[in-house]
């Protein structure tokens, strides 16, 4: 019986719940869904993560390569980002060129990266002017079920925590690389942002970390991103319902409790795969 | 490569550091373990992930979804950018084998006017990558409820330098020799799908496809444990009384 | 059978310099606005101002209500699309990035309900760039639409605040200033209840901050609001 009236009516559905201030899934408004981090599972890859958010499930894996740099940016590394939204993960998507979803996961994914400064691009130069480290990261979708760019942001943090490059020198005399695969060092990373995505519905309700079906549903997302140091990395609400400066300001403190959460969960897994080495 | 609109922008250009590092010899290693589960993404019809030592391969199926004419098996395998040590690679498509493999497995003929996708991810290759998805697949399918004669069941076998047939062979071993890839259904002992590279003499080629075929028979009670093990997690227990 | 107006995909083309609103609070800013009218008609109005060069400017397009491919078109609401296209070069991941922004924001507006498997193509032409882009697009997004008649919800603006490393705001800045600051804030502001439509974000910058840039922003947008409807009633009192 609730199934058919959930088929027929989702959002007078979905109010019922709303009016008692919990969610279809048994969850407060504010309450996220399990989040599962498993650090370092490719070793093809330089560093590798799986986030899991409920059911959201992203990889992330990082190549790290020689480039040439840029003329004008003769010290700067690359940091590409890249993420696939195939048809494995969700029957929305079609096979072929990046859609735009997954192009505006991308550009968003490049924007933290710059925003929050989390890597130098100083840092990945190995001899300025010849040759610099680039870092490719892909992320792939497994099982879209919402939510994706917090979970992609959240594989992208573990990842770079996992990444180990190998110690390169010049070699004076023939100009080229000397890499030593036995000694690897981690890479420097300042900050550590962490994405947190509300849904708007009605343009009354504000709920945390929205399943898909919430996302489709929602008259509006709104997705913050802070750092450690309580600052705003990137804000983005396209439309949607408007907000109050004070709805606005609500949500920023839900991210920064949320930064705590994430972060402590991140140096959990880390120690513990430290320990198991 | 001509940049990518679509795409966030890198550098033209890049290399491998392990093009700069002397090659390391393989160490040839015993049969390996296999872990599969099925029926762990929560939005596809039919999903399953296999694990043979460090090769990972996931699967997910879509499906019976209305199309026009006679039933078609849509498949796709991809390798990710980052499967492969060395350079990162632009995608790999091999979807025709992974069809020839599955559409003999696969009863068609009882899903008129409607489609089937399957598609399968490469997370990790460490030899041996082609079979393992068509296990996958199968595996997959079935957990979608989709009738099938029997399991794909796939093999892989390869000849060392010194004429040794090492069966799950490793990424480094395939490179080296010459490799036979082999897809089985067990119930019925059929071959549904062979692809041999590289030169294989006289009767030698005939030796690995046996050896091949032991190996899928042997890997079938773990495809089918699996499936038993999906489905009581989806069905619960009949309440006693 | 759709009436006359939907069928001949009426257009209103506006082009947009964007207004100086230097510092909170600025006096009412010299604006030059130019406007453009295409439509079926043969004749056609073109004013031009000489005071072009050196500004912001976008060209904006609105086509529609119209026709739709069945398998594009909504069944409860119009489909509306925006394009972008960069003033050199060929249109990128970030062009595509903005749209999907002014794109979200014109839906939430427009009462899409009204006018369902339609389509409402809004086409953005940038013509100069010297900073405040974004915020540029919104506004002559937003009069198109108002001029070709749709029904809106409400006006919206576009307004950008820029924080230096001093932490001082500027509203509406320059490519220069854009450049050297520590962060850029475009905000999109509504006219019904003064509320934040749309927040597009480089840098990083407190929460404080942000309060303080969403503030002026509404300060800002009741000046641009007004400067609409002066644009409106200046354009219908003339014809």
């Amino acid at each position: 019986m609730a199934a058919g009236f959930k088929t027929v009516e989702p959002l007078e559905y979905y109010r019922k719940f709303l009016k008692e201030s919990c969610r279809p899934d048994g969850r407060e408004l504010t309450q996220f869904r399990t989040t599962t981090i498993n650090i370092g599972s490719i070793t093809t890859a330089d560093g590798s993560a799986l986030a899991k958010l409920g059911n959201c499930t992203v990889i992330c894996g990082i190549k790290a390569e020689f480039a040439a740099p840029l003329a004008d940016t003769p010290s700067k590394g690359y940091i590409v980002p890249n993420v696939e939204l195939t048809p494995l993960c969700s029957s929305r998507f079609r096979p072929g060129p990046p859609g735009e979803e997954a192009q505006m996961a991308s550009q968003f994914i490049a924007d933290v990266i710059d925003n929050s400064q989390m890597i130098l691009k100083e840092d990945l130069c190995i001899s300025s002017g010849k040759l610099v480290w680039v870092l490719y990261c892909d992320f792939i979708c497994l099982d879209y079920d919402g939510n994706l760019l917090d979970t992609c942001v959240c594989a992208l943090v573990a990842a770079l925590r996992n990444v180990r490059l190998p110690a390169v020198k010049i070699n004076e005399d023939t100009g080229l690389a000397e890499v030593n695969l036995k000694t690897t060092s981690p890479l420097k990373i300042l900050k550590h942002p962490i994405a947190t995505s509300f849904a708007v519905f009605d343009d009354t309700f504000l709920l945390v970390d929205p399943t898909g079906e919430e996302e489709s549903l929602a008259t509006g997302l709104l997705t913050i991103v802070m750092d450690e140091d309580e600052r705003l990395c990137s804000i983005r609400k396209p439309g949607g319902s408007a907000l109050s400066p004070e709805k606005l300001q609500e949500c920023i403190s839900r991210a920064i409790t949320r930064h705590k959460e994430v972060q402590s969960l991140v140096n959990e897994v880390l120690e513990s795969v430290k320990s198991e080495k | 490569m001509a940049p990518d609109s679509r795409r966030v922008r890198g550098p033209e250009e890049s290399q491998s550091p392990l093009l700069y590092v002397p090659c390391s010899e393989a160490v040839a290693e015993v049969p390996r373990a296999v872990f599969a589960r099925a029926g762990l993404l929560s939005q596809a019809s039919g999903s399953a992930y296999l694990e043979m030592g460090g090769t990972k391969v996931l699967c997910a199926v879509w499906g019976p979804r209305g199309a026009p004419g006679r039933c078609r098996l849509q498949c796709e395998l991809r390798w990710a950018p980052f499967s492969r040590r060395g350079p990162r690679s632009s995608p790999r498509q091999a979807g025709l084998l992974l069809q020839e493999s599955l559409e003999a497995a696969v009863r068609l003929e009882r899903y008129p006017r409607a489609e089937l996708a399957v598609w399968a991810l490469v997370l990790e290759e460490r030899g041996c990558g082609l079979p393992l998805a068509v296990s996958a697949a199968s595996l997959a399918l079935a957990d979608a409820g989709i009738e099938m004669y029997d399991l794909a069941v796939g093999g892989g076998l390869s000849r060392g330098p010194g004429g040794q047939l090492q069966p799950d062979p490793l990424d480094t071993e395939e490179e080296s020799g010459a490799t036979v890839y082999l897809s089985l259904l067990p119930a019925l002992n059929q071959v549904s799908g062979l692809v041999c590279s590289g030169e294989w003499e006289g009767d030698s080629a005939v030796e690995a496809i046996k050896l091949c075929m032991e190996g899928c028979q042997r890997l079938y009670p773990v495809l089918q444990q699996s499936l038993v093990k999906a489905t009581k997690r989806k069905i619960p227990e009949p309440q006693s009384g | 059978m759709l009436p006359q107006k939907q069928t001949c995909c009426w257009a209103g083309c506006i082009w947009w310099l964007q207004p100086t609103l230097r510092g909170i609070g600025a006096t009412p800013p010299l604006l030059h606005y130019v406007f453009l009218l295409a439509c079926h008609r043969p004749r056609c109005l073109l004013l031009i101002n000489s005071f072009l060069t050196g500004d912001t400017s976008v060209l904006a397009g609105v086509y529609g209500p119209a026709e739709i491919k069945v398998s594009k078109e909504l069944h409860d609401k119009a489909t509306i699309e925006v394009i972008l296209r960069p003033k050199v070069g060929l249109p990128a991941i970030q062009e595509k990035s903005q749209e999907l922004l002014i794109r979200e924001t014109c839906e939430s507006a427009i009462m899409g309900a009204l006018h369902p498997r339609s389509s409402i193509t809004i086409v953005l032409q940038i013509v100069s760039d010297a900073g405040s882009l974004l915020a540029c697009c919104l506004n002559a997004a937003c009069t198109a639409l108002m001029d070709a008649g749709l029904p809106l919800r409400y006006l919206f603006c576009g307004v950008t605040c820029v924080l230096d490393t001093d932490g001082h705001l500027t509203l509406d800045p320059s490519s220069k200033q854009q450049k050297e600051s520590r962060a850029v804030l475009i905000l999109a502001i509504e006219s019904v209840e003064n509320k934040v439509l749309t927040v597009a974000s480089r840098g990083a910058y407190s929460a404080t901050e942000l309060q303080q840039s969403i503030a002026a922003a509404q300060v800002a947008a009741q000046k641009i609001f007004k400067f609409y409807r002066d644009s409106a009633r200046r354009r219908y009192s003339k014809s």
